[in-house]
């Protein structure tokens, strides 16, 4: 072995060792200063908890790589079935996030996001991108114009198809999405939760992965 | 002194590539609560506010992972006296995270107390495995932590004492305080949870 690649090898080791490459493990928060404290706390959580994320198989992971921007991915989902492909049409998991915002000023409210159902019944993962500055004139990122933030953005909760959700029932979105009005921003209220049952909520689970989880 | 300058240039390449690499995006997990413990929400978030942490120049973020390890990290805060670097002294600044702790059917609510000594340049750095310190963290003990995304930070409060159900072995100031939430203390907030700049993402 040559001594760069003994180098490159080495110095690629600690790379990987340092917090940031080595993937998405455990909880990482970006702590800001609020700029206001006055709205009110987001809702509780509340049931009916449904059993299709089962602990130890099923992953779930919540990224906000920008002020723009969150994602949102479910995987090893059971029985779950899977949705049409079309944006809207009631057969997606629904994922709220409440949180305060400073957009365009001081607010409050939830960001609904929807997700089609991949796979199978008894293994189905969704995928999740809002991009709020593409999506919606609320956010400007960062260094282009102004600062846009959110605070206390805690409260991501995801649940099962509610096909009524937006429609007959639940919230009317005050800045819904380009792409698909069915989601989009809640302002000045939090909005409620679909009937359909929980099937995560923030968390962090200490037990040893199984072999799906470490495929 | 042709390899010697290969050499340079690759360890050259290897550390851009390093210093280039995606920075951390905030991220958490989601999971399942095995029930819904019929308690009071996390208390709200209440002033005053301070102004150590300045918009544009500081910055901080919060860490736990599987293995019970628990950072919080601060850099350039403004106004706030370096401390003594004695654990517990009083003079660090003090950080609440309001949580749900499920093992096997039941769910205890909970507050963790950290604190961290404030060094030059508004620098903080506390660093702590939970299941070395105390009792109540297991890693591959199945436990699961929920609605724990409440990582409040304030200034150093010299009288803040809430009774803390599992000390920290190294430091009795710190650790859980188990079946209720902790008060905050009565000095000034830092931060919260939260994205704001992208250039935070640079550092």
């Amino acid at each position: 072995m040559s001594k760069r690649v003994a180098i490159a090898m080495v110095i690629g080791a600690v790379a990987l060792l340092l917090p940031g490459v080595g993937g998405a493990r455990g909880t990482f928060l970006r702590m800001v200063n609020p700029a206001f404290i006055a709205f009110p706390p987001i809702p509780p959580l509340a049931g009916p908890v449904g059993l299709s994320f089962v602990p130890g198989v099923s992953q779930g992971i919540v990224e906000r790589p920008n002020n723009c921007r969150q994602s949102i991915t479910l995987r090893g989902l059971d029985g779950v079935e899977p949705s049409d492909g079309i944006p809207g049409t009631g057969d997606e998991i629904i994922c709220l996030a409440h949180m305060w915002m400073a957009f365009d000023g001081p607010s409050f409210g939830t960001l609904v996001m929807r997700g089609e159902v991949l796979g199978s019944r008894d293994d189905a993962r969704t995928f999740i991108t809002a991009r709020f500055d593409q999506e919606t004139t609320l956010c400007t990122r960062i260094g282009a114009r102004g600062e846009s933030a959110y605070y206390e953005a805690r409260g991501t909760r995801c649940y099962e198809p509610d096909p009524l959700y937006g429609l007959v029932v639940g919230p009317l979105l005050s800045v819904p999405f380009t792409s698909d009005p069915t989601q989009g921003f809640v302002l000045g209220t939090y909005a409620p939760r679909p009937r359909s049952p929980l099937i995560a909520t923030e968390g962090l689970w200490f037990g040893e992965p199984s072999d799906e989880q470490l495929d | 002194m042709g390899s010697a300058r290969r050499l340079g240039r690759t360890i050259g390449l290897l550390a851009l590539l390093f210093v280039a690499r995606p920075a951390t995006a905030s991220h958490f997990h989601l999971g399942r609560p095995p029930l819904l413990p019929e308690v009071a929400p996390i208390p709200p978030l209440v002033g005053p506010l301070g102004t150590a942490y300045k918009p544009l120049r500081s910055m901080g973020n919060v860490v736990f992972d599987e293995k019970c390890l628990s950072v919080i990290n601060f850099n350039h805060l403004q106004g706030l006296d370096t401390s003594d670097t004695v654990p517990g002294s009083g003079d660090e600044i003090i950080c609440t995270t309001h949580l749900w702790i499920g093992h096997d059917d039941s769910v205890t609510v909970a507050t963790l107390i950290r604190r961290g000594e404030v060094r030059r340049g508004g620098r903080v750095h506390a660093a702590a495995r939970l299941d070395k310190e105390t009792g109540v963290c297991t890693p591959q003990g199945d436990d699961a932590w929920f609605e724990m995304r409440a990582t409040r930070c304030y200034e150093p409060d010299p009288a803040y004492a809430p009774l803390i159900s599992a000390p920290f072995a190294s430091d009795p100031t710190q650790g859980f305080v188990l079946g209720e939430y902790a008060p905050r203390p009565a000095t000034r907030l830092i931060a919260v949870e939260g994205n704001a700049r992208a250039v935070d993402q640079a550092r």
